[in-house]
């Protein structure tokens, strides 16, 4: 190993641009990497929470709405255990940034709060409860940002909200949330008859994919799909997004791999005298693919490990950058797995790209490599 | 220990063929100087190919201590280079990012403890103490040949091929690389080519060689006596039959 890395060292320039060939393209591999592993883990943590709830939103686009008559409707199908109607708003500007789940403000009657949530949801304070009006729970982000703690006074919508509970960290949608007696939402939005959604727990949870279909049957002008099928549609969604950004970053680390191939092939070019010699005193064609070979895993071994840590650090400064913009939330989420996917991948690519000059190398007639110029 | 058997190098050139050795018998015995020298072009380098199995016969056979070349596994004729013999060329062929330590330790069998203590023998043999740690480029010419006589050397080898490795030397440093190979006499045998025949006083024998063919062998006077024998045409043509298995050229080319 050290040889090879004297040997390595002879050209330093030539060897130090093939690494940082790698290294940009792992540093992208690992940067829109660490993207993709913040939204699956998203969705991971969301399908961990999401137990066997049912989802029912209104058909017909952005601005339809279901009624209170649905309700009714769908508490009336068998097999449900309780119908809970939410109000759902944003909680910024429309144009405001945001990496993942927007914040957003929840209005959900507080009696039947404990239906959706336990009480080991909350990190601190109380649910809502009857007879709350301009009080709210709110997700772990929101507190960050807004920086509330118990008994805080929040503004929104030119109201004063108070916070009486603080709900536990999920590293998804929920820490965006701000959750409010469904009544008091509506007015204060001047939306008194709007529900964006109906929550539905069913009494059999086993049984909850056959009482999608009771409900699509028996409730028109509905969408009906358990939160995990919702969760697979956006993870669909989320799939090309993540395919088109890796393949990016994918692609700029095999350019890198092409200059590992023109090294390997002047390395073999420059070294034929030293591969004769080796093969005339019996080393075998195993033996000469293998030092090649382990020349150019290393070589991609180096630029995998530089560029994980450089994409490591600017990942960390652009998740500190979002923190303080966005309020607590990481864009950003370095993962052992992707540590061992960008530098194995680093590994591998070098491994492949060496592979054709070492076979050449192995395959080289000793005496006629001898003659060769040293 | 080593004998050739009617061993012939072709080369084809379109329809028609050159001989660069032609049905050469050659024995080489235990502990032995043996020289072999021409003019350039005679076929002496190619010999060497030959009886130390970096090329293979076109016809005839080599065979080392009774196994013929032609039978023996791919495996086995590298090992056989690796382990009985020691190779020395015209250019020193020392790889220049390491030591002369290191360099001699290409050679080694083995990187452990006993190969590292033979390694500083020979580099105290050769006089090559206050060089161990340096590179290649700051040695003289000479001293370069050295290290590459202590590579050749540090697996004790049976047999030492040194192909025109005084060269690229001039008269006085040759001479040195020749006293030096010719200690080696007796702990095994020597094969020397050279196209100056000054280089040889020190050789037992010497075969002369011209278009590929032998044209003479002497023995020389003062020849160190040897464990050896020189092998009875009759018993080398027996031993050929017995173990000429043959196998593919290419095959071997493969993996030579």
């Amino acid at each position: 190993m050290l040889e090879i890395l004297r040997n390595m060292s002879r050209r330093k320039v030539r060897t130090g641009l093939t690494i940082f060939g790698i290294v940009v393209g792992i540093f992208a591999v690992t940067v829109m990497g660490s993207m993709t592993e913040y939204f699956n883990s998203l969705i991971d943590n969301a399908r961990q929470g999401a137990g066997e709830a049912i989802i029912v939103t209104p058909k017909g686009g952005i601005r339809a709405t279901l009624s209170t008559a649905d309700i009714g409707r769908i508490e009336r199908v068998q097999g449900v255990k309780a119908a809970v109607p939410q109000v759902a708003t944003f909680y910024g500007s429309l144009g405001s940034v945001s990496f993942g789940p927007p914040d957003q403000v929840l209005g959900i009657p507080p009696e039947q709060i404990l239906d959706l949530w336990s009480n080991d949801d909350l990190a601190q304070g109380r649910w809502l409860q009857r007879g709350d009006t301009y009080q709210m729970v709110v997700g772990s982000n929101i507190a960050k940002k807004e920086k509330l703690k118990l008994g805080s006074v929040l503004e929104w919508r030119e109201k004063n909200w108070e916070i009486v509970g603080l709900l536990k960290e999920t590293q998804t949608a929920p820490d965006g949330w701000l959750i409010a007696p469904m009544d008091i939402v509506q007015k204060t939005i001047k939306r008194p008859d709007l529900i964006s959604q109906i929550n539905v727990i069913p009494e059999d949870t086993a049984q909850a994919t056959a009482l999608v279909a009771k409900i699509k049957d028996q409730v028109s002008n509905v969408n009906v799909q358990t939160l995990d099928q919702q969760l697979d549609a956006i993870e669909q969604g989320l799939a090309v997004f993540n395919a088109i950004l890796l393949s990016s970053a994918v692609l700029a680390a095999i350019i890198g791999g092409l200059a590992v191939v023109n090294t390997m092939i002047m390395s073999v070019s420059e070294r034929t005298p030293e591969i004769g010699l080796k093969k005339a005193i019996g080393a075998t064609n195993r033996n000469i693919i293998s030092e090649f070979l382990l020349e150019a895993a290393v070589i991609g071994l180096l630029g995998g490990a530089i560029g994980f840590l450089l994409g490591w650090g600017v990942a960390a400064l652009l998740n500190l950058a979002a923190s303080e913009a966005l309020g607590g939330a990481e864009i950003f989420k370095i993962t052992p797995r992707l540590a061992a996917i960008a530098i194995g991948f680093a590994v591998t690519l070098g491994i492949v790209a060496g592979l054709l000059p070492a076979w050449n190398a192995s395959r080289l007639d000793p005496v006629v490599a001898l003659r060769e110029e040293a | 220990m080593l004998q050739t058997n009617d061993v012939s190098l072709i080369y084809r050139n379109g329809e028609g063929v050159t001989y660069a050795v032609k049905k050469a018998n050659v024995t080489v015995n235990k502990g032995e100087f043996l020289g072999l020298v021409g003019p350039s072009g005679s076929g002496k380098s190619s010999l060497l190919y030959l009886m130390s199995g970096l090329k293979d016969a076109n016809e005839g056979d080599v065979t080392f201590e009774g196994n013929s070349y032609q039978a023996m596994q791919n495996g086995k004729l590298i090992d056989l280079r690796r382990k009985r013999y020691g190779f020395i060329f015209q250019q020193h062929f020392l790889i220049n990012y390491l030591s002369v330590f290191e360099n001699i330790m290409v050679g080694a069998l083995e990187q452990a403890a006993p190969a590292r203590k033979r390694a500083n023998e020979l580099i105290a043999e050769l006089g090559l103490e206050k060089q161990s740690n340096r590179l290649p480029w700051q040695l003289s010419i000479g001293q370069r040949q050295r290290v590459a006589i202590a590579r050749a050397l540090i697996n004790e080898p049976a047999i030492v091929f040194a192909d025109e490795p005084t060269a690229a030397l001039d008269q006085t440093t040759g001479h040195q690389v020749v006293d030096l190979l010719a200690q080696y006499r007796g702990h095994g045998s020597i094969v020397f080519v050279t196209h100056d025949p000054e280089m040889l006083s020190k050789a037992d024998r010497v075969i002369r060689m011209r278009d590929g063919e032998i044209v003479s062998e002497e023995k020389q006077n003062g020849a160190h006596s040897r464990e050896g024998e020189i092998v009875s045409e009759e018993k080398r043509n027996g031993s050929h039959a017995r173990e000429g298995v043959m196998i593919s050229n290419e095959k071997r080319n493969g993996n030579r």
